[in-house]
């Protein structure tokens, strides 16, 4: 079930009405948060619950036997790592490289249907494998490197891995922040449930206001029915993808975050407003931060990071990124994405323009076109429209201004979503206006405002853009 | 401000702000809401009716069952079964006869794009076909009251507030209990549908296959005691003529098939009636109709 739904609003009001019932013994609290994730994750399909649970007690036995048997630790790392690389790759990357099988066949003329082939079960793609098979390979790694003692409770395990707040949309937690988490009780004060009440709320305004209210105008350009076309068009279909995704994805972490606070836990923060960073580095602190920092810690940083001199930082950096393309989608084009920030990320590092810079008021839309050229090939269906629209946004070819009009109820949101970013800019370090904020409770009046424009201004609802991956 | 007020306020805010709202601004053009039951209560029938008519979107705009039964017969109950782009494919006439009393009627509002490979696929009215339990609860029984919450467009707002009515709208009224859908469009501009069936007849033409398979089932269907009516939709008449020359469709052998398969044709008058875009009747002229339909069924029985 997702967030902004019926069904997710009579299963939360339940939860959380039986929760302070349940939090306080720790064998009722793990069974009653795995229950309670695995009814919410078998929503969508029951038949998921196996693969969620098959890989969690691969990676659950495992981390018993790293414990155990020290000396074949390497062993069960690497069983733990096929198991759940191997059901990632049946699910979410067979068609991929199946398609990418041929096209390698075709270059020496052997022609071969091996998409056909695929066996149709592994053509449907689970809701949220890539987060919780990556929630899932920390653990076992973080006990392999002796950072993390492994749980004796299965429970205790599956209700880290299985967590419905982050379960299919993240932020990625890793076993080390969260498993001592549910090893206590945790009452939340009465501010902590304030903050809580506004994460979820203005978690869905970013969805279902901002984030919603721009799919129309982004489908229609990217599925080929707006009957506008130019340059200045796709400059303003591409500005609102690049803050639909935004508010799409960060108003669901902002709601996982939420939900676990009003539990009594705590997840880090996942999206730093990305769109204010004067650097790409800087972006890649503020976007998906719990996804960045787990390719630093099991990618970046084993592969040898900066340490193995400049150049081979920039080739680990170029692979990190990569990956990261490949665990967004199994496409071409996500591949094209992060080559991209690989291109962005090394001009950066080689020239260090970004620290010249950092200062001149240009450096943010710089950094935000640079970002938004790489969402083209994130949104495209294929490389050939990706090719045609970064084309365009560079032909000079004019555009009939009428879609300013026709699409006005989405572009609306562009500027609001563009203005509340501004807002931020522009007094997150004025101390008297966050003084003047917090005495007259203006906090009030923001939580207010956003469930009222939630009611009343909520766009055709969608599913999670970030749920796909 | 101590934090223990906040969510109290919070909520009392959120009200009151709400109220504003509500008073203020007239009901949303489109609600959403009332679309969910509208079309959940036709594809998921709760009762057997008297009566269906079936068809595309000229259909579940253009006729109300209600105002036919006025003067039809009035103890009839009927139900338009119309969805958007359907095709008359034998799964949608199946369906048809399953909404219909045992020898009950059913009323087919033919256009050409129904008769197309591209319509039988009928993906809208499979997607209403296979909704989930859950979604299917909400539509049915949750929708009446969410209709309250239905949202608003921010250029709906602001021209209420500007007072601006010379905007393009396209306004639509559902009916879930008879599965009419009241519309017009102001300006109405009578050009527009037709550059789009231009399109669509370029890609797509009516299907002789799909034509076999619909005249097979209506024999089936009258075998079993139903009654088949069938009538060409009125509209407007560059767009018949548009249908007539470009999409393959053969009124006459159609009329001739159709009766020998077993139902009958219904003549009716497109010049009677008028389109707001061309395609579309203008909610009067779909009253219209639907009484003339009455009439014209009453005189046959």
């Amino acid at each position: 079930m997702i967030f902004n739904s019926i069904e997710f609003l009579l299963f939360g009001v339940l939860f959380f009405a039986l929760w302070p019932f349940m939090r306080n013994n720790k064998e009722t609290r793990w069974s009653f948060i795995t229950m309670a994730s695995f009814f919410f994750y078998g929503w969508w399909d029951w038949r998921f619950l196996f693969l969620i649970i098959g890989s969690g007690l691969i990676d659950y036995s495992a981390g018993l036997a790293i414990e155990k048997y020290r000396r074949n630790k390497r062993f069960w790392l690497v069983l733990s790592l096929l198991g759940n690389l191997g059901a990632l790759s049946i699910f979410k990357y067979s068609l991929f490289f199946a398609q990418v099988g041929e096209d390698i066949l075709a270059k020496i003329e052997v022609t071969v249907n091996l998409q056909d082939s695929i066996p149709e079960f592994a053509l449907i793609l689970p809701v949220g494998i890539s987060f919780y098979t990556f929630q899932s390979l920390s653990y076992t790694i973080d006990i392999y490197r002796g950072r993390l003692k492994p749980t004796k409770n299965i429970l205790h395990f599956f209700s880290y891995l299985a967590m419905f707040p982050q379960l299919v949309a993240g932020p990625i937690v890793r076993a080390k922040d969260f498993l001592f988490q549910l090893n206590r009780v945790r009452i939340p004060s009465t501010l902590e449930r304030w903050n809580a009440i506004k994460m979820i709320v203005f978690g869905l305004f970013q969805k279902m206001v901002i984030a919603d209210n721009l799919s129309f105008f982004i489908d229609s350009a990217f599925e080929g029915k707006a009957v506008y076309d130019g340059a200045l068009f796709w400059w303003v279909v591409m500005i609102a993808f690049s803050f639909q995704i935004y508010a799409d994805f960060s108003g669901y972490s902002l709601i996982a975050r939420g939900l676990a606070k009003y539990m009594g836990y705590h997840f880090k923060m996942n999206f730093n407003h990305p769109y204010l960073s004067r650097s790409i580095r800087e972006f890649w602190t503020r976007w998906h931060i719990s996804l960045s920092t787990w390719f630093r810690d099991y990618v970046y940083i084993p592969l040898g990071g900066s340490k193995k001199g400049f150049w081979w930082g920039l080739l680990a950096m170029a692979l990190t990124m990569l990956l990261s393309g490949l665990w967004h989608g199994a496409a071409y084009t996500f591949l094209i994405w992060a080559a991209l920030h690989v291109l962005w990320l090394s001009i950066e590092r080689i020239t260090k323009w970004p620290k010249i810079m950092r200062y001149h008021s240009l450096i943010i839309p710089v950094i935000f076109i640079q970002t938004l050229l790489a969402w083209v090939y994130f949104r495209s269906a294929d490389m050939e429209q990706g090719n045609g629209i970064i084309t365009k946004l560079f032909s000079g070819e004019s555009s009939d201004w009428a879609f300013f009009q026709f699409y006005l109820d989405s572009i609306f949101f562009i500027g609001l979503g563009i203005l509340i970013e501004l807002v931020i800019f522009v007094r997150k370090n004025d101390q008297q206006w966050i003084r003047f904020y917090w005495r007259y409770g203006f906090d009030v009046l923001f939580v207010s405002l956003a469930i009222v424009a939630i009611i009343f201004f909520r766009g055709e609802g969608k599913q999670f853009i970030y749920f796909q991956f | 401000m101590a934090i223990r007020y906040k969510i109290p306020l919070m909520l009392l805010l959120t009200i009151l702000l709400s109220m504003v709202l509500k008073w203020t601004l007239p009901d949303p053009i489109k609600n959403t809401e009332m679309r969910k039951e509208f079309w959940l209560r036709k594809t998921h029938p709760a009762e057997l009716y008297d009566f269906v008519i079936g068809g595309d979107s000229r259909t579940y705009r253009g006729i109300s069952p209600n105002e036919l039964s006025e003067t039809w017969d009035h103890s009839l109950h009927g139900m338009n079964c119309g969805y958007s782009s359907i095709g008359l494919s034998t799964d949608y006439l199946d369906y048809l006869a399953e909404s219909t009393k045992p020898k009950g009627t059913i009323l087919l509002a033919v256009t050409p794009h129904s008769l197309t490979a591209e319509a039988v696929k009928n993906e809208f009215f499979n997607e209403h076909k296979n909704t989930k339990r859950f979604d299917l609860f909400k539509g049915l029984y949750l929708s009446r009251y969410l209709k309250h919450t239905a949202p608003y467009k921010v250029t709906e707002v602001l021209d209420h507030l500007t007072g601006n009515t010379a905007a393009d709208r396209y306004f639509e009224t559902f009916y879930p209990d008879q599965g009419w859908a009241k519309s017009y469009r102001i300006p109405e501009d009578t050009v527009v549908a037709l550059e789009i069936y231009e399109g669509l007849f370029s890609r797509y033409q009516v299907s002789d296959s799909v034509q076999m398979d619909l005249f097979e089932k209506v024999t089936e269907l009258t075998t079993k005691g139903y009654t088949l009516y069938a009538f060409r939709i009125p509209t407007m008449r560059s767009m018949i003529q548009l249908e007539d020359s470009r999409s393959g469709f053969k009124e006459i052998e159609f009329q001739q098939m159709f009766d020998k398969a077993g139902g009958t044709w219904l003549d009716i008058d497109p010049s009677l009636y008028h389109t707001y875009d061309g395609s579309h009747l203008h909610y009067e002229s779909a009253i219209r109709l639907s009484r003339d339909l009455g009439t014209l069924l009453k005189n046959i029985r």
